[in-house]
């Protein structure tokens, strides 16, 4: 009896730590606050700057909140000197970086409905 | 409405379709720009690449005409832009830009052409809603000078992002001394902009119409 529970609590203990592996497909994306972002060129040069990466699948600019966002392809990543050096190369100033576990739409959701 | 209205109306209409508040002289790193100017007393067509954010180069054909219909003078000309000092700000930008140029100047009396050269400088502070630009364009040759000032004030009609058709109404004074002309205009402009297409069109307060429109590749 005590075995069959022993073997049922690792089954469980398993699962839950495997969860985050197997989610390495979770899709990640990386949104920065940006200074100086206030025309379409800007967005345009961002947008292309951030195009050249391999990890890149989608960017999407916001200019009224200041906030460019870099969805992943699942499992990749850009190192934050990366990013920066992008957007110095750009012509601007990135003033903070964050990672969440959300697709880009999600960001972008929640970006547009946030207070000013 | 005067014919001239008319034009001007018809003019912005065709240009709904189509991207910065700011006519600038480098767009971003890697992009190439087409830009063209026409208005009562000249035109110009300029095609420059920018290799990075902070300088373009390309090349400038330039016609200033003698508002008496008696002259005319055309410059081809070489052109370096350089960006001197940009000021990143929350929610709004500064920049400081200069260029120069040297090429061929022609005009009624020179035979074959003479040197010329151009020189520049342009300071702006743009934000989403609102955006401000001085700045000061000089043409020379032995036998040939020209310099024209420009200040203007503009005001975004709503908001928008860059994939959207953004709409400005832009307040423009300009103030030209040279051998063809010594006036100053006041000309009220209607400015549209989507991605990376951008054009203006507008009368002045002597009934001129003029236009401008900027494309980036």
């Amino acid at each position: 009896m005590f075995r069959h529970t022993f073997r049922i609590l690792l089954a469980a203990l398993f699962v839950a730590t495997a969860a985050p592996a197997l989610s390495a497909e979770t899709v990640r994306t990386i949104r920065m606050d940006v200074s100086g972002l206030v025309c379409g060129f800007c967005a345009q040069g961002i947008d292309k700057q951030l195009r050249s990466f391999d990890a890149t699948r989608d960017v999407w600019v916001n200019l009224a909140r200041g906030v460019v966002a870099v969805e992943l392809d699942p499992g990749e990543d850009i190192a934050d000197e990366a990013l920066n050096k992008a957007l110095v190369d750009a012509g601007y100033t990135v003033t903070e970086i964050r990672r969440v576990e959300q697709p880009l739409a999600e960001v972008r959701r929640e970006v547009e409905r946030a207070p000013r | 409405m005067t014919n001239r209205l008319r034009v001007a109306a018809v003019a912005t209409l065709f240009a709904l379709p189509f991207g910065c508040a700011l006519a600038r002289p480098i767009a971003y790193a890697d992009a190439t720009t087409v830009m063209g100017e026409w208005s009562r007393d000249g035109r110009e067509l300029s095609v420059v690449h920018a290799p990075r954010h902070w300088w373009s180069a390309g090349v400038v054909h330039i016609v200033l005409d003698d508002p008496r219909g008696r002259d005319q003078h055309q410059l081809d000309l070489a052109r370096a832009n350089y960006l001197v000092r940009r000021w990143n700000l929350p929610g709004a930008q500064g920049n400081a830009y200069v260029w120069g140029g040297v090429g061929r100047g022609r005009g009624r009396g020179i035979d074959g052409g003479e040197v010329a050269w151009n020189a520049g400088v342009q300071l702006d502070y743009e934000t989403l809603w609102f955006y401000s630009m001085v700045k000061s364009d000089w043409h020379r040759s032995s036998s040939f000078r020209h310099r024209m000032d420009v200040a203007q004030l503009g005001f975004a009609l709503y908001e928008h992002n860059w994939d959207e058709l953004a709409t400005w109404v832009v307040l423009q004074g300009r103030n030209m001394r040279g051998d063809f002309t010594r006036e100053t205009e006041t000309a009220l402009l209607l400015r549209f902009f989507r991605r990376t297409q951008w054009i203006e069109a507008g009368i002045t307060d002597t009934g001129g119409f003029t236009m401008m429109f900027m494309v980036n590749f």
